[in-house]
């Protein structure tokens, strides 16, 4: 069966497709500074599904090498999207600017192939900038990985693609009856840093909500996986 | 008390400027009178603000600006504190018009004045910065003790931040000859005018976190540089008014 589920909230997106035993999931966080970042956070969102689905080199070369690829028609597409005709002569100068610099993302992204009692499973994931990726293995947060890998000073660009580094590529087997959980979220939802035990729906959206402070400060993104 | 908090809509950043109009803003330096490059400065780091506000299309008023222009009076020119989404949609910034002397105790006294009815409301808010630019001696009253005053003003995120652009030659031994590789004024280093002394004594350490979105801009400034700039080219005021601007803000 199909499932795609995709959400837009602000200059966030999270995409997941799953089929069968297959999960693939994007998690996007627009650069609010860059031209239009909704625009980079929704073309890389649904490119890198695409790719998720399609791809049979996996390798750090062969995604890094993508990430460029993909940045003459994203640069195509974001010439279209000129600043409106409403805006201030020096608003429209700065987006001008802006949109020569092209639009940016910061994300995440991944694939699951879930383990059968005949045959090993794998995950795959690439990320650049500073969503959190936390993963755990029978309730103990095996996160380490990636620390030091978070950095805001890397993303992609509908003009150069990665920006301040490669991208960070992870792969590791799949044990069959080994509970695992894996928590994507942008950092807009930051308050979900120190908190280390599972949280219900209702908690996450309360967080979300951020009654305490009026709301979040940023757009914000959250996506759990658990199998 | 890091000067961490990021200026964003809910806590935009507070920048007061302090720019000296006396007559001798109208001498030339670069080939240009010294008041068009601070206009042109002025403008430049308005336009940084700009970009540094702008999410999609829309401006998010991530700063509140006021500019007092000063001779022998103070003149408020925006007519109080403005946002920066205010600012834009005007478009440019009043003229600077040089007059005569340059009393930038009463501007300073002006300053306190907006800081300390101010303070009250932007306790969750960054530092507020006040940054004075001036080309010479101040007459009148001296303005040391006002900016210390300010200077030991604060809120949750640190200290108010007093920064100094001296339009000077003859401030440094030696010239500045490429200014984006250059380390700024340190405590210890040589000042060769009385004036600028007086000006490093009114000027704040650069905050860490000042000093890497000015890295980040190519700009090489060492920690514990002060917020103090020789303005003895136009690329010098320019750093110092980025310098004003540099309030970390979410990408």
């Amino acid at each position: 069966m199909d499932t795609l589920i995709q959400g837009e909230n602000g200059q966030d997106f999270v995409g997941v497709h799953i089929q069968g035993n297959v999960c693939n999931f994007v998690l996007c966080d627009g650069v609010s500074m860059s031209y239009q970042g909704d625009f980079a956070a929704r073309y890389l969102g649904n490119t890198l599904l695409d790719w998720l689905k399609r791809t049979s080199d996996w390798s750090s070369a062969g995604f890094g090498s993508y990430m460029k690829q993909i940045t003459s028609e994203a640069t195509e597409q974001l010439q279209q999207l000129t600043p409106s005709g409403d805006v201030s002569p020096l608003l429209r100068e700065v987006l001008e600017d802006k949109q020569r610099l092209g639009s940016q993302t910061m994300y995440i992204c991944g694939r699951i192939e879930l383990p059968t009692r005949k045959k090993q499973g794998r995950i795959w994931m690439a990320w650049q900038g500073d969503s959190r990726l936390r993963y755990w293995k029978d309730e103990t947060e095996i996160s380490q990985y990636f620390r030091g890998t978070m950095l805001t000073k890397e993303r992609w660009s509908t003009r150069s693609g990665p920006v301040g580094g490669l991208p960070h590529v992870y792969q590791s087997r799949l044990e069959y009856g080994e509970p695992m959980r894996l928590q994507l979220y942008t950092d807009g939802l930051d308050d979900l840093d120190p908190m280390r035990q599972w949280l219900p729906d209702e908690q996450i959206q309360l967080l979300l909500n951020a009654p305490h402070t009026g709301g979040l400060c940023d757009d914000a993104a959250f996506l759990e996986l658990k199998w | 008390m890091n000067y961490t908090i990021q200026a964003s809509q809910r806590t935009p950043a507070l920048i007061i400027y302090l720019i000296d109009i006396s007559a001798s803003m109208n001498m030339l330096m670069d080939n240009k009178r010294r008041i068009d490059i601070v206009y042109e400065a002025l403008s430049l780091a308005i336009r940084q603000m700009v970009f540094r506000s702008t999410k999609g299309s829309r401006l998010t008023p991530r700063y509140r600006i006021a500019i007092l222009a000063y001779s022998d009076d103070v003149y408020d020119l925006l007519n109080g504190i403005k946002g920066i989404d205010e600012i834009a949609a005007v478009g440019s910034l009043p003229d600077l018009t040089p007059k005569r002397f340059s009393d930038a105790a009463k501007a300073f006294l002006q300053a306190e004045r907006i800081l300390q009815s101010e303070l009250p409301h932007i306790q969750d808010c960054p530092a507020p910065l006040v940054c004075h630019m001036t080309d010479g001696v101040a007459t009148g009253d001296d303005p040391e003790p006002i900016a210390k005053r300010i200077m030991n003003m604060s809120v949750p995120d640190g200290n108010v931040l007093v920064e100094n652009i001296f339009i000077s030659d003859h401030m440094l031994n030696a010239p500045i000859p490429q200014p984006r590789r250059w380390k700024g004024v340190l405590p210890e280093t040589e000042l060769v005018d009385e004036h600028a002394v007086k000006l490093r004594n009114m000027s704040s350490q650069l905050p860490e976190s000042y000093r890497e979105m000015l890295v980040e801009a190519d700009y090489l400034l060492e920690p514990g540089a002060l917020m103090m700039l020789p303005g003895s080219c136009a690329e010098l005021v320019s750093i110092g008014f980025q310098m004003s601007a540099a309030t970390p803000v979410r990408a």
